[in-house]
């Protein structure tokens, strides 16, 4: 296979593996399990083989899919795409797992959501594997789409509901200003690749610096910067399995995935790229961890503490404008010390010159080895005791369970506070020497506040594992109602998250192997941590293949040296944080007054402003509609006419056909027009629908009449299905007095003005002069109009031999010569003579294959625009559906009730009747 | 509404309609008709059968929902555009060729199954809206039925 279809399979192998789920019966888990752990298993294998053949270099040749808009299938699988890919689909696989005993047998939130969660998987495998924008940001918005699924997981739960929208709202209106950011970087470059983009180079000109200030709003919410952090919080009102997936591990990093496919195009050229991201990174770095330092709730400490690592991250991608530069500590630089002896000598020495960034992709991957686990593990103990803080105290010596789990726990938070034995540890280093060597790039005293931020963000995460280990391992004072008790709790807090009352805590818990993959996918990945923390070369051994960006260290490092600032500042960070740790003060609980800005913006959007417009334009009466809408047909109107005033001359070319061939036209439109002064006059609403029904069955003899068989037959069925829907509907309105009219000369006078605007519409077009069109026919004569172009290419193309394929509207291009022998052209005039065709030597351009223009155009030079409209069609249907089935069918239409069976496996189905089956099967 | 001189003639109309519904959509490519056009015949058909059988027997006689309808209507749309992708062509772009003398060199085109899907989702979105609002006229009680 192709290598770009052999991703793109990989890609939506979660996804195709989601919607199989759907078809086993919901009482069977086993299999649905097996299912949703095959998406993840496929991506990994599939991605596997094309390391395995291509490397993690080569770009695949890109498919085109839609270009007009620039959208191609390009991906590329370098080594940040695939790490990327490869981390989502391998933290999936456990989470795919951990799900299935976090929900435990309740089979209908299982049901619900590995489909879901594979949805995502594909969404951000896309994500890390696009090269086109365009692909990138149909993945992007897909992300947050799932992600709100997920948030608003328990759609019962008001609270809920609100979370995911905020974080819906939040992250989407950053996708739109990075839509912007991307389409005028690609417009401005005339690259819409990533790798073309890295190949062209950039200019640091204004709209550069614009698209990447857009781009990067767009990656600051996504990657929850301050002060668009707020929703990440939020978040939290998932189910632990998304938290420790979306919130932590993948969807909240594409942000800084973003930034870091950026870095190696704008950072060098774009000056802003430093002062913007460092400050936002920074400030999002210490506040975060603030914040978590003064929470009491195990997922909001995570939460806020992952902010900040999100910060550290953007940040460290914002240092990496600089370069690194020789100083006077350069003698001391040459002495780090690599992962092996040997390799002592590398360091500042080879880096110069180089971007100041270190192993960003090692800093991404260690986060993911440690958030994940604390998510994970703050679930099981959350399923097995509770989630807050002082509720836990001496939850250690509980039972074998809670000391397992604890252990974890601490073990995933000693990784958070960098001690030195895990990768933390190392990672946290080379963000300090990304500071430290920022600073003697510059020596601006702008790094004075850099240092303290990034010191005093090791001493609140030192802080926390403190708080964390001295509370979980207290010698327990008597609780014997421990279980009961944290339901009764959590929402006491003031600050809104309710995950706490989530169903799944209602649950009996399972025994057997099942509950063991509480903890089972936290020990997994935090092993990690450890391996690479305290086994030389392991680390290198196991990811460093994935490296990108091996700046300044070429191997990775185990050992600090103790001549540079760096080791002093994470010393400072254990010894401050030890001390913050143990004191009394910081304690209280603290809430983000973030939390406020988006309620406020909802609520001025809701309660001001959208009324305010909706009441301005839905004034709940049709007249006043139908009014605006004419009026603003004629306002148009009268706004190109001012323009052109020769608009308005009564057309010269006309030439008018003899009465007697116009006087069945004649006739017809004098009933269209009785018909139209009749709609008024009449009263009766039935009455008026039948008058209404006569000029539209009048003007389907017009089409006939003027051979359009095409638009008479629409037209006709149209008529009786309107008719129909009509009465329908009228018979379900209220009885309703037709009172006086009135406004009536205001009403004259509008139908006056719209009767004139399209009459005159109608005769310029017929008529009025017309654009020309770039096609020639082969004579090298402009085609007069678009009509002649369809016409003539309808069949088969008869003017575009000359034309290069691309130029070939409605992209119907045959790349060989067409053979047509036989079949005659019923009614066509525009048939090939077959001796001007059968040259091999010239390519021959089909066209549509139909002698019927109208279908032609339809579904082929406009079939995009029919898909369109289709679509539309049916999400009309969707709301009539979803408007009339408030009440359930009874009586007569019983038959529908064995369906319902079958309706359960159907994914289309709409969220009303699923509902209704939630409160019918849930255990609860 | 449903009269035996209805009931009686609906069983000629019926499969008449939807066998013309699909003769103006397989010659919709050379001669008047098309996906969209059949779909409303045919949905017309249906409806009639609606109006003179009832509901239920609508309900009966469709091997589908009307949504499930829709739905596949769209992929075929969806698909018929993706396939293209698959020959490494821009999103779609159509062909099209000719069948044996055998079949008197029926042209074929990828935009049949296109104009099938719009078809589908035509006579999915017309029947099931006339048949949710006609449910909701029959429903609440049956003094209303005389409007």
């Amino acid at each position: 296979m192709a290598p770009v279809w052999l991703l793109t399979t990989a890609i939506f192998a979660p996804l195709v593996c989601g919607l199989v789920s759907l078809i086993v019966p919901r009482r069977i888990i086993g299999l649905r399990v097996a299912i949703a752990l095959a998406g993840p298993m496929v991506a990994i294998w599939l991605i596997g083989s094309h390391i395995a053949t291509h490397g993690t270099g080569s770009i695949p040749p890109a498919v085109e899919w839609m270009p007009t808009v620039k959208l191609e299938l390009a991906l590329n699988p370098d080594k940040l795409g695939l790490f990327f890919a490869l981390l989502v689909a391998c933290i999936g696989l456990l989470i795919v797992l951990y799900a299935r005993a976090y929900f435990g047998p309740d089979r209908d939130s299982l049901y619900r959501f590995y489909p879901t969660l594979l949805l995502f998987m594909t969404a951000m495998l896309g994500v890390a594997l696009s090269d086109n924008f365009m692909l990138m940001l149909l993945f992007w918005e897909m992300t947050s789409i799932s992600s709100f699924l997920l948030i608003g997981w328990e759609r019962d739960d008001p609270a809920a509901v609100k979370k995911a929208m905020q974080a819906f709202v939040t992250t989407a209106m950053g996708g739109l200003a990075m839509m912007g950011g991307l389409i005028l970087l690609g417009a401005h470059t005339g690259q819409w690749t990533y790798s073309g983009l890295l190949e062209q180079g950039v200019h640091g000109d204004g709209l550069t610096t614009t698209a990447f200030v857009l781009i990067f709003i767009g990656a600051m919410a996504k990657s929850a910067q301050f002060p668009l952090h707020f929703w990440l919080p939020g978040a939290m009102a998932a189910p632990t399995p998304v938290s420790a997936y979306l919130h932590s591990a993948t969807m909240v990093k594409a942000g800084v995935y973003l930034t870091g496919r950026l870095w190696p195009i704008l950072a060098a050229a774009v000056p802003l790229w430093p002062k913007l991201i460092i400050p936002i990174g920074a400030i999002t770095m210490v506040y975060g961890a603030y914040i978590a330092l003064r929470k009491e709730d195990l997922k909001q400490i995570f939460a806020y503490t992952t902010v900040s690592q999100l910060g550290l991250l953007i940040c460290m991608y914002g240092l990496s404008a600089y370069n690194f530069v020789a100083h006077h500590a350069t003698g001391s630089g040459a002495e780090h010390i690599g992962a092996h002896g040997e390799h002592g000598a590398e360091g500042l020495a080879a880096a110069l010159g180089q971007p100041n960034l270190i192993w960003d992709v090692t800093q991404i991957l260690n986060h993911a080895f440690y958030k994940a686990p604390l998510f994970i593990l703050a679930g099981a103990i959350g399923h097995v005791a509770s989630r807050q803080l002082p509720e836990l105290r001496g939850f250690f010596w509980r039972d074998r369970t809670s000391r397992i789990m604890t252990t974890v726990l601490l073990a995933a938070a000693f990784a958070l506070a960098a001690f030195p034995g895990t990768l933390s540890f190392t990672a946290k280093e080379f963000f300090f020497y990304q500071i430290y060597h920022g600073y003697e790039a510059t020596h601006s005293a702008w790094f004075w506040p850099l240092f303290a931020a990034g010191i005093a963000t090791g001493m609140f995460n030192v802080a926390i594992f403190t708080r964390l280990f001295t509370t979980l391992t207290a010698r327990p004072e008597i609780h014997t109602h421990v279980h009961e008790a944290a339901h009764g709790h959590g929402n006491g807090n003031g600050h809104a998250h309710t995950g706490h009352a989530h169903a799944h805590d209602g649950h009996s818990h399972e025994t057997g192997l099942w509950p063991a993959f509480l903890w089972i996918p936290g020990a997994v990945i935090v092993a990690f941590q450890f391996i690479c923390g305290l086994v030389p070369g392991a680390y290198e051994l196991l990811f460093g293949w994935l490296e990108p960006s091996k700046y300044y260290f070429e191997h990775f490092p185990m050992i600090p040296s103790f001549s540079t600032p760096p080791v002093y500042m994470s010393l400072a960070c254990v010894v401050l944080g030890m001390g913050l740790g143990l004191s009394p003060v910081l304690r209280k609980i603290y809430a983000d007054p973030f939390d406020h800005l988006y309620p406020g913006f909802y609520t001025g959007v809701t309660k001001k402003l959208g009324p305010w417009a909706f009441g301005l334009v839905q004034r709940g009466h049709a007249g006043f509609y139908v009014g605006a809408v004419t009026l603003g047909i004629f306002a148009l109107f009268a706004w190109a006419v001012s323009f052109h005033p020769e608009l308005i001359r009564w057309p010269t070319g006309a030439v008018l056909e003899p009465v007697g061939d116009l006087l069945p036209g004649y006739l017809i439109v004098t009933i269209v027009a009785v018909a139209t002064v009749l709609m008024p006059i009449v009263k009766d609403r039935a009455a008026r629908v039948l008058v209404l029904g006569t000029a539209g069955f009048s003007v389907t003899a017009v089409y006939y009449l003027y051979q359009a068989p095409d638009l008479a037959l629409t037209q006709i069925s149209i008529e009786i299905v309107s008719l129909i829907l009509f009465l329908l509907v009228l018979s379900l309105l209220p009885d309703r007095k037709v009172g006086k009219p009135i406004y009536v000369p205001i009403r004259l006078l509008i139908a006056a003005a719209i009767g004139i605007a399209s009459f005159w519409l109608t005769l310029t077009s017929s008529v009025g002069h017309q654009p020309t069109m770039p096609y020639t026919t082969r004579e090298g004569v402009n085609l007069a109009n678009l009509g002649e172009y369809f016409l003539r290419n309808s069949y088969h193309s008869q003017d575009t031999l000359e034309v290069e394929p691309e130029q070939v509207y409605g992209g119907v291009v045959d790349r060989g010569v067409a053979h047509r022998t036989g079949y005659g052209t019923p009614g066509s005039s525009h048939e090939d003579a077959p001796e001007t065709r059968g040259d091999p030597s010239v390519t021959l351009h089909k066209g549509g294959g139909g002698a019927n223009v109208v279908n032609v155009i339809l579904v082929d030079f406009r079939g995009f625009d029919t898909m369109g409209e289709i679509t539309v069609l049916g999400l009309a249907a969707m709301g009539v559906w979803t408007l009339l089935r408030r009440h359930p069918r009874k009586g007569n239409h019983q038959a529908s009730q064995p369906n319902k069976s079958v309706e359960r496996n159907d994914p289309s189905e709409d969220p009303e009747d699923d509902r209704e089956l939630v409160t019918e099967g849930s255990p609860t | 509404m449903s009269t035996t001189i209805l009931r009686t003639a609906s069983r000629f109309i019926v499969p008449l309609g939807l066998l013309f519904a699909f003769f103006i959509y397989f010659k919709g490519h050379q001669t008047p008709g098309g996906g969209f056009v059949g779909g409303l015949v045919a949905s017309v058909s249906l409806v009639v059968h609606r109006m003179a059988m009832g509901g239920k027997s609508l309900e009966r006689m469709l091997p589908i929902r009307e949504r499930t309808m829709i739905a596949i209507g769209l992929l075929c749309a969806v698909g018929t555009g993706t396939a293209a992708l698959f020959f490494g062509l821009p999103f779609f772009t159509s062909n099209h060729g000719y069948l044996s003398d055998a079949f008197d060199n029926f042209e074929w085109a990828t935009v049949m199954v296109f104009d099938l899907g719009v078809m589908l989702v035509v006579t999915g979105v017309v029947v099931g809206m006339i048949d949710a609002l006609s449910i909701e006229t029959e429903e609440p009680d049956k003094e209303g039925s005389s409007r």
